[in-house]
């Protein structure tokens, strides 16, 4: 794909992002402690509502004087653990269904890659939509399961296709001609060159689901308030975006950090495992 | 004709989950949204007036023989042929689509080209670097900055909508247009810019691969002047691939545009689905599926013939 940058800088990039993710995820961890305030403490409604920064607020506080900062760390809780718990449904889906497609080939193959196809090919924002709207809302746990379900589709075909090329190799042939039963085989043999590339793509997808969460909560119908993610804290800030912008900047360029961190990650194990990419 | 086929058994699978989907939601059409009971003597009246109280085949059937002569039943909601809210939305949709894809390719090729003519600079870092992070931007928040900027400190667009809603029908036939783009430029932006990041790097390592080809190594080696490889061989070659981003562009563009929509109150499918599903108007909401489902096929139809058109080899033999 694309030419390498220098090695250097590459490297300083993807410490950078390393240290921006190790940065959000303790402080998510933490938030409870860390945050100055409850994330749904109204602190005052009448004297502190829509607050610009400031040294005693350090993001502003919102449009019901509710500390930006302290919404901004637990929203991190929540949409980290959706994008990675999500990310983990997709790709346990994903794998088991490219296996089973590439190692099955014929029919079973071609109607697991249809469905592929077709789930690809429908915008799921719409797709995210229409099963909440079927199920008439969702809790988080639903709703991870939800982006999960709906974001195998490209894992599904990446697994599928690396089985197909690795049941024709030599060590895997050899295993299935001893009578190696097949689940030893996807143990021992495929699952350990799976593991890289499915690394490099959980990595990217991460980046996508907490994209999608952001939006789906951003619509009303993701991660419901008064729970704070920053999807539905954008939302929040957009009635007073005129007079009180820090409250929808911020939770946005949270978003921002952490997909770009994610992202720059993910370009790095791809670029060191890429042999092409280092020549 | 066998694309023909699969694309209408695609939409007629969409259309049949679509409706399957719908109808095993719980929760009802017609309830109040404060949850007081409906008056169940009302309730049947609007059953009956619907055709809500016969068997699910039959309404299935039915719905399926109306909507290939193309009425797709009236909406809840709206208390409108289905078709009528699909139509006046559309053309919103199209518009919005057209001028994104517009913004999306002229910002992205231009960007891929001379990343790729300028691989390894700092320049091609720098931009690499930019489109990188727009991708980790959410597009609903960028619509946001979009409108914080030009519509609330600076007031040089309005904020949402798709015409001024006081002055519209009063302006002159010029001033209509003008007061039209003024409402397409954010929106547009927004969506394109959201697009061109991908497409700048898409161009950029196609162009890269195709440097790095027989044909233009020997147009080098003869000293063709580096501007006409780029235009004439690079470019070219970096087409093909292109043509089948378009088509895949589409879905995203679709997906891209519910949430621009909304965050710039545009009157577009996008819009009509989001409502229609939150309200559980079951007929909008399979006719808002159709049409995003034809969009993606006719996308990637689009796309296939663009890359056939690309395609010398292809274009003979067609």
């Amino acid at each position: 794909m694309s030419a390498a940058a220098p090695a250097p800088r590459v490297r300083h990039a993807d410490r950078a992002a390393l240290g921006v993710l190790a940065g959000l995820v303790l402080a998510a961890l933490l938030a409870p402690w860390l945050a100055p305030h409850g994330p749904t403490d109204q602190l005052d409604i009448v004297g502190l509502a829509s607050q610009p920064p400031s040294a005693r607020f350090w993001l502003g506080t919102d449009a019901v004087s509710r500390d930006v900062l302290s919404r901004v760390l637990h929203g991190a809780r929540v949409s980290l653990a959706v994008g990675a718990f999500g990310t983990l449904v997709a790709l346990v889906l994903g794998a088991g269904i490219g296996l089973v497609a590439g190692w099955s080939g014929g029919r079973t193959d071609a109607l697991l890659m249809g469905l592929v196809d077709t789930g690809l090919a429908v915008p799921r924002v719409l797709l995210v939509l229409a099963v909440v709207a079927v199920t008439g809302g969702l809790g988080t746990g639903g709703l991870v399961l939800l982006l999960g379900a709906t974001g195998w589709f490209g894992i599904a075909r990446l697994v599928r296709g690396q089985v197909r090329s690795l049941r024709t190799r030599a060590f895997v042939e050899a295993a299935r001609t001893m009578g190696a039963p097949v689940p030893w085989i996807v143990r021992h043999h495929l699952l350990p060159h799976l593991a890289t590339p499915l690394l490099v793509a959980a990595t990217l997808g991460m980046g996508q689901m907490m994209l999608l969460e952001a939006g789906v909560s951003f619509l009303g119908v993701g991660v419901r308030p008064p729970a704070a993610s920053w999807g539905n804290m954008i939302a929040d800030g957009r009635a007073t975006l005129a007079t009180a912008p820090w409250v929808s900047l911020f939770p946005g360029l949270a978003i921002v950090g952490s997909v770009l961190a994610l992202t720059v990650i993910s370009e790095g194990m791809r670029r060191r495992l890429d042999p092409r990419e280092t020549a | 004709m066998r694309r023909a086929l699969r694309a209408a058994a695609l939409l007629l699978a969409v259309a049949t989950l679509a409706f399957a989907a719908i109808h095993a939601a719980p929760g009802a059409p017609f309830q109040p949204a404060d949850g007081r009971a409906l008056d169940p003597v009302a309730a049947a009246g609007l059953r009956a007036r619907f055709a809500l109280d016969a068997p699910l085949p039959v309404q299935y059937a039915r719905w399926l023989a109306a909507a290939v002569q193309g009425d797709l039943g009236e909406s809840f909601s709206r208390q409108r042929p289905v078709r009528d809210v699909l139509a006046a939305a559309l053309p919103h949709s199209l518009l919005l689509a057209a001028a994104a894809l517009l913004v999306d390719l002229l910002v992205g090729i231009a960007l891929g080209a001379w990343q790729a003519a300028h691989a390894g600079s700092r320049g091609d870092r720098v931009l690499s670097a930019f489109t990188m992070s727009v991708q980790a931007v959410p597009v609903f928040w960028l619509g946001l900055v979009l409108v914080l900027v030009f519509a609330q400190w600076w007031h040089w667009l309005p904020v949402g909508g798709a015409t001024d809603p006081v002055t519209h029908d009063l302006l002159t036939a010029a001033g209509r247009w003008l007061d039209r783009l003024r409402h397409l430029a954010l929106p547009a932006l927004t969506l394109g810019l959201a697009g061109a990041a991908g497409t700048a790097r898409f161009v950029r390592g196609a162009m890269r691969d195709a440097w790095h080809e027989d044909h233009v190594r020997t147009a080098r080696a003869m000293g063709v002047p580096e501007r006409t490889i780029l235009l004439r061989h690079v470019l070219r070659d970096a087409w093909l691939p292109l043509a089948t981003l378009v088509g895949l562009a589409i879905p995203g563009l679709i997906g891209g545009a519910v949430l621009v929509e909304t965050v710039f109150s545009w009157p577009g499918i996008g819009r009509v689905a989001t409502d229609a599903i939150l309200a559980r108007d079951h007929p909008l909401v399979v006719g808002t599926a159709l049409v995003s489902a034809a969009a993606v096929v006719l996308g990637g139809l689009v796309g296939d013939l663009l890359a056939a058109w690309a395609d010398p080899r292809v274009r003979r033999s067609a």
